[in-house]
């Protein structure tokens, strides 16, 4: 008979602690827990809420003001996932500008805090503006479908917020400020919305451009090829068991959420620039610079005309001139012989225009190589891009000829991609459009085009002088 | 107080084996099966269920019986066993014969399903290339090819593919080919109306094969999508079965199937023209009327 330890891991402590009644308790409490732990079984997702009492943060993160972001001194790689923060203070190194919006003073802090919110409610209870505003600004935003209409106007924003807190929080961020959990980890790093800046977009919209409503809509619904962002079209088909409701599906109403997060960044950041630059918050009229970035967003997306007391909204999309482009596959082209020479000679010229350096276009002294060779710069995000490879026939803003168009006519301004201003004819345009659409499929190419842009350089012009 | 403990496992087991009875009569039970060899591998599973069914009720009436019987009782010796030698040598012998069978069983339907010399000429080809986390299909716009020529296309794109993302279309009776990849981690492909599951190996395309016999759903051209079933049990989906990262969750997409070649090339024309846009198209949407209609 061993002795029994003193103290209070003593056996016969032991045996106490397992009583009649702890087990009684285990025997109870194991298979309940294991009826509940089922329970959250189901086909279809139930969406909770945000907490109540959170607020979306003053932003603390830098600020990158830049219009003119600075190239690196020397060939430069990003640091890699997770070291999102690292990336920009190489930024400011380089020579670009930064604004700290920690230097802010706690009581503005608190001030600020207290304007962003009554404008733009809480992530539980997301809003722009108050339930009464005036009646330009209720139009503007009931068309941007931020807005409903009736007595609850923000209905699809607390539907979004749901949708967003599930599936986009952990990248892009509670402000959308794309530093979520995961947000870092990712290269390239998921979009900071606070800027109002978006690649991707198609507006005629020449101030400051925001991205039409279809431009985010195509994005959730196509992803980003060879980024972490995927598809989200599943999101899109109509809740069976809501389907004769006007509830707008959950990727519409995400759409609606991530405007109203852009929005309030934008208004956050020109705020945090007034106070940077002396201004004191007194004298900073929140809700006018509110309805000058809904402004911005109307205008990118429609013309709204008011006639008669009859309002009409009509669509602000860069749609190509008539009867610029061919379109080599419908088939009433005169005769394929036809139709086979003009795409060449479409594609010959895209290929000159793309390939000379001191050219229109010129767009081979960025893309290199055809983009082969690496060339990082700075984007208006503060972190780096290079320059699609373009021979791998991945184009993230989509490859519909019309996404290549507006991505050549008008450049993608945060990036750094220079809209192809010095191309007037909008023939030209499209003859770019058609050689980068050929360019990763050799076969497409007309011979001599093949052979400049895939065969090395002494061998192409041994190709060349061949043919002659 | 020792009997409680028999007691208990009685109840939980029980419970258990109860819950497994119940389940097919009130949906619990697997997805529809929409596939011409499903039904094999249904047997199969069957098979297999009722074997391991009958050992477990076997072993845990024993096991609780046991405990009942010779809990600890006042005044009563255990008696060393040193087990039983004709006992272990038949329970040996009849597992091993068990498991002979099932290997026997199978492999007739395995062979249909995943040899790939075996796998019929396909009607139908496809793309599926995994990512984290979405299934990118690719559709030839000129659905009839070869396995032959199918295999070379799956290593090298053209122009006109259309491209889609988390749906996989085909249409009834249509033998599928899907040539399988992924870009990064190992996905697994699942399609579990299908009876279908299959790994995607990074550097590897893996042919595989089904064919659906039935329909659940039609291309509504002028809304430009494709009608969904009332029915949830009707919406048939596509899992990765692979934990594969963070949004392993959300790698879903669905299997549509038209009810005749004719409706799915309707459906792949109309994209592969989309796809080939020179025009700002307003994308149809689900959430009722587009931008210009709104205004008071």
């Amino acid at each position: 008979m061993p002795t029994a330890i003193p103290g209070p891991l003593s056996l016969a402590a032991l045996e106490r602690l397992f009583s009649c009644h702890v087990r009684w308790v285990l025997a109870v409490a194991v298979p309940l827990f294991g009826v509940l732990w089922m329970s959250g079984c189901s086909n279809t997702i139930e969406y909770a809420r945000y907490p109540e009492g959170l607020v979306y943060p003053v932003r603390t993160d830098p600020i990158v003001p830049t219009d003119a972001p600075p190239l690196p001194a020397e060939s430069f790689y990003p640091p890699g996932p997770g070291r999102l923060d690292e990336e920009i203070a190489q930024f400011a190194k380089a020579g670009g500008v930064t604004l700290d919006p920690g230097k802010i003073s706690a009581e503005d802090r608190k001030e600020l805090q207290k304007a962003l919110d009554a404008l733009f409610g809480s992530p539980r209870v997301p809003q722009v503006g108050a339930l009464a505003e005036s009646d330009e600004l209720v139009t503007q935003l009931t068309a941007l479908k931020i807005r409903d209409e009736g007595d609850a106007p923000f209905k699809t924003l607390a539907q979004g917020s749901k949708v967003y807190r599930y599936h986009c929080v952990h990248c892009h961020g509670l402000t959308g400020d794309g530093r979520g959990p995961t947000g870092p980890w990712v290269v390239p790093h998921p979009r900071d919305y606070r800027s109002g800046l978006f690649k991707f977009i198609s507006t005629k919209y020449e101030g400051a451009p925001k991205p039409r409503r279809d431009d985010l809509l195509r994005v959730l619904r196509n992803g980003i090829e060879n980024t972490s962002m995927p598809s989200f079209a599943l999101l899109d088909v109509p809740d069976p068991e809501n389907k004769d409701s006007n509830r707008p599906t959950d990727l519409e109403a995400v759409v609606s959420y991530v405007m109203h997060l852009s929005i309030r960044g934008t208004v956050e950041i020109r705020i945090l620039q007034a106070l940077d630059s002396g201004t004191s918050l007194k004298d900073v009229n929140v809700h006018d610079i509110m309805t000058q970035v809904v402004g911005e967003w109307a205008n990118s997306s429609f013309v709204i005309q008011s006639a008669g007391g009859k309002t009409t909204v009509a669509d602000n999309v860069l749609a190509p001139a008539e009867g610029s482009y061919f379109d080599f596959k419908v088939s009433d082209y005169k005769n394929a012989k036809a139709r086979d020479a003009a795409r060449e000679q479409s594609i010959r010229h895209g290929f000159e225009l793309f390939s000379d350096p001191s050219g229109a276009a010129s767009c081979i002294s960025c893309h290199k190589d055809y983009g082969r060779q690496v060339n990082f710069r700075y984007d208006k995000w503060g972190t780096m891009v290079r320059p699609m490879n373009l021979t791998t026939g991945v184009y993230r803003g989509g490859r519909r000829p019309i996404d290549l168009f507006w991505r050549i006519k008008e450049g993608i301004a945060p990036s750094g991609m220079a809209a192809a201003s010095t191309l007037t004819n909008e023939k030209d345009v499209w003859d770019v459009v058609n050689f980068v659409h050929c360019l990763p499929y050799p076969a497409m190419l007309p011979d001599d085009v093949r052979n400049k842009v895939y065969l090395p350089p002494d061998e192409a012009g041994k190709a060349e002088t061949a043919e002659k | 107080m020792q009997k409680l403990w028999a007691a208990f496992f009685g109840v939980v087991l029980g419970a258990i084996f109860l819950l497994c009875v119940v389940s097919p009569f009130v949906g619990w039970w697997m997805p529809q099966n929409v596939s011409s060899f499903g039904g094999d591998v249904d047997n199969l599973f069957y098979i297999i269920l009722y074997i391991t069914g009958g050992a477990f009720v076997l072993t845990e009436v024993l096991l609780v019986w046991f405990m009942w019987r010779y809990a600890r009782k006042e005044g009563r010796k255990a008696v060393f066993v040193h087990g039983n030698h004709r006992l272990e040598l038949f329970w040996t012998i009849a597992t091993g014969a068990i498991l002979i069978y099932i290997a026997f069983a199978q492999v007739n339907v395995w062979e249909r399903i995943k040899y790939q010399g075996l796998m019929p000429q396909p009607d139908q080809i496809v793309t599926v290339t995994a990512r984290q986390w979405e299934w990118r299909l690719r559709y030839p716009a000129d659905v009839t090819k070869t396995d032959a020529e199918g295999r070379a296309w799956a290593e090298a794109p053209e122009v006109d593919d259309v491209r889609i993302q988390n749906e996989l279309h085909t249409w009834k009776g249509a033998k599928v080919r899907i040539y399988l990849k992924t870009q990064d981690v190992i996905h697994s492909f699942g399609l579990p109306n299908l009876r279908l599951m299959q790994d995607a190996l990074p550097g590897k395309t893996i042919p595989m094969w089904f064919s659906a016999t039935e329909a659940n759903t039609e291309w509504d051209a002028i809304n430009f999508r494709c009608t969904e079933p009332d029915d949830p049990a009707q919406r048939w989906e596509i899992a990765c079965k692979e934990l594969c990262g963070g949004g392993h969750y959300r790698m879903r997409g669905r299997l549509y199937v038209h009810a005749d070649q004719a409706d799915f090339e309707h459906w792949l024309h109309d994209h592969g023209k989309a796809q080939d846009s020179h025009e700002p198209e307003k994308i149809p949407s689900a959430g009722g009327t587009p931008v210009a209609s709104a205004g008071s």
